[in-house]
């Protein structure tokens, strides 16, 4: 999966149904080389790590590393304002 | 075209062949124009202008379910399309000297070329060096925009004016754009009678609507609203299950949209007094035209309740006092939920769902405020 890395928290996927806009150029029907020259690295997905439902939730954060940019995982604890029911 | 701002929105213009509209916009190379339609007719012709049949055209019409005649500053020609675009559904159609898309989807569109004289764009036929084409649409337009230099300059919706005269009225210029042609255009309310639409219904934080229906994987909101205040940890829409079951929209602790769907996560950006458009494809949050993702998943999951409006199911929260002026839910392409704000013939505010053609109202305390 090719994705650009936008920040920590954010990241944006290659989509083959848009054109594809870098610097001066547009790319229709972009292929994986359209969208690496444009940026776009692979996404390694790291596990979930074990966590407590109950008390915490897992949020993403993204590196861009060398080729690649890795999906790892923060633990945190819900905030009494968004615990929930079920 | 007359100035003034009082009408009443329709669901869609319909043509039976001798009706058009002048737009009053005038070709050239910077312009994109972006038409919601239907129809089922072949060879009729949609919107364009163009100085000769080979030369100048900003042009698309006589399709036909695999074809449509295009062009973009070059000449008019039959060019193949991926969609059909006369089976009767709604479809989008965009073009620009860098795109033509039609339901999003890139279309072939050779030999752009400069434009030397410039004409006025019609819209439902071509103006062809200022005679009317008359081969004219037979079908419905439900909006028609046009943008210079990626600025809006027309942004036309179908509408009665104040004489009940169907017409278009561009929000841009506040300006109404009728009929040229020759007997009335057709159109549809989109509200039974005993409905009045309104621009908005807003909540002041403790009302909320029970969308009568859980969330999904293959859910997908878009709907426009306008905080009235800035609030944090706020609830917007949805609900929210943890990283079970989450589909949302929340004003987090910082102030930031945060969005959930699966996983949830504070997006970058900062809640403001502004209009925002907020759509999502599946893990992909649209917020004005910026995009924020979530994790991709594979898998089904399901709000474990079900959604609501101006409030999240699955705590307590307080709602962020807000404006909304539409909300439309589907899963993946269907159309399940397509609410438009309206008061009832008691004038209770709540949103009418054009889908199910139930009306909702506040299940919260206090009641919602209208305009």
């Amino acid at each position: 999966m090719l994705v650009k890395f936008i920040n920590e928290n954010n990241i944006k996927y290659a989509n083959r149904k848009n054109i594809l806009m870098f610097e001066d150029k547009q790319v229709i029907n972009p292929r994986d080389e359209d969208f690496i020259e444009a940026g776009y690295k692979i996404l390694e997905i790291k596990k979930e790590p074990i966590y407590n439902p109950d008390t915490e939730y897992l949020t993403p954060v993204y590196e861009e590393q060398g080729n690649i940019i890795i999906q790892n995982w923060i633990i945190s604890e819900y905030e009494e304002e968004l615990n929930y029911e079920n | 075209m007359s100035s003034g701002e009082k009408y009443t929105p329709v669901k869609y213009l319909e043509s039976t062949g001798t009706q058009h509209i002048n737009t009053e916009v005038k070709t050239k190379q910077s312009l994109k124009i972006e038409c919601i339609f239907s129809g089922d007719q072949i060879s009729t012709l949609l919107f364009g202008a163009r100085k000769t049949a080979s030369l100048d055209g900003l042009a698309w019409g006589f399709n036909n379910t695999a074809y449509a005649f295009s062009g973009f500053g070059g000449s008019t020609q039959q060019n193949n399309t991926t969609v059909n675009t006369v089976d009767g559904k709604k479809h989008t159609v965009v073009l620009s000297n860098e795109v033509y898309t039609i339901d999003g989807v890139n279309q072939i569109l050779p030999n752009r070329g400069t434009f030397s004289d410039f004409y006025d764009i019609y819209l439902f036929t071509w103006n062809n060096a200022n005679v009317v084409d008359t081969r004219k649409f037979k079908g419905k337009v439900y909006n028609f925009k046009i943008y210079d230099n990626n600025v809006l300059i027309r942004d036309m919706i179908p509408v009665l004016d104040k004489n009940n005269i169907a017409c278009m009225y561009d929000k841009v210029n506040k300006e109404f754009y009728y009929n040229q042609g020759t007997g009335e255009f057709l159109y549809e309310y989109p509200l039974p009678s005993e409905y009045q639409q309104v621009e908005y219904i807003e909540s002041t934080g403790t009302q909320y609507i029970d969308l009568g229906i859980r969330g999904n994987q293959d859910s997908r909101i878009d709907l426009k609203i306008q905080p009235t205040s800035v609030q944090a940890k706020a609830a917007i829409f949805g609900h929210f299950g943890g990283n079970y079951s989450s589909y949302y929209l929340y004003s987090s602790g910082s102030g930031k949209f945060q969005v959930g769907y699966k996983y949830f996560s504070d997006s970058d950006i900062a809640i403001e007094t502004i209009i925002y458009n907020i759509s999502n494809e599946k893990n992909i949050f649209n917020i004005n035209g910026y995009e924020y993702s979530l994790p991709s998943i594979t898998g089904n999951f399901e709000t474990g309740s079900n959604l609501l409006l101006f409030n999240i199911s699955g705590g307590n929260y307080t709602g962020l006092p807000m404006k909304l002026y539409s909300f439309k839910l589907y899963n993946n392409t269907d159309l399940i939920r397509d609410c438009i704000p309206a008061i009832d013939s008691s004038g209770r505010p709540g949103l009418y769902d054009t889908v199910t053609k139930e009306f909702y109202t506040n299940q919260g305390t206090g009641e919602f405020l209208y305009e």
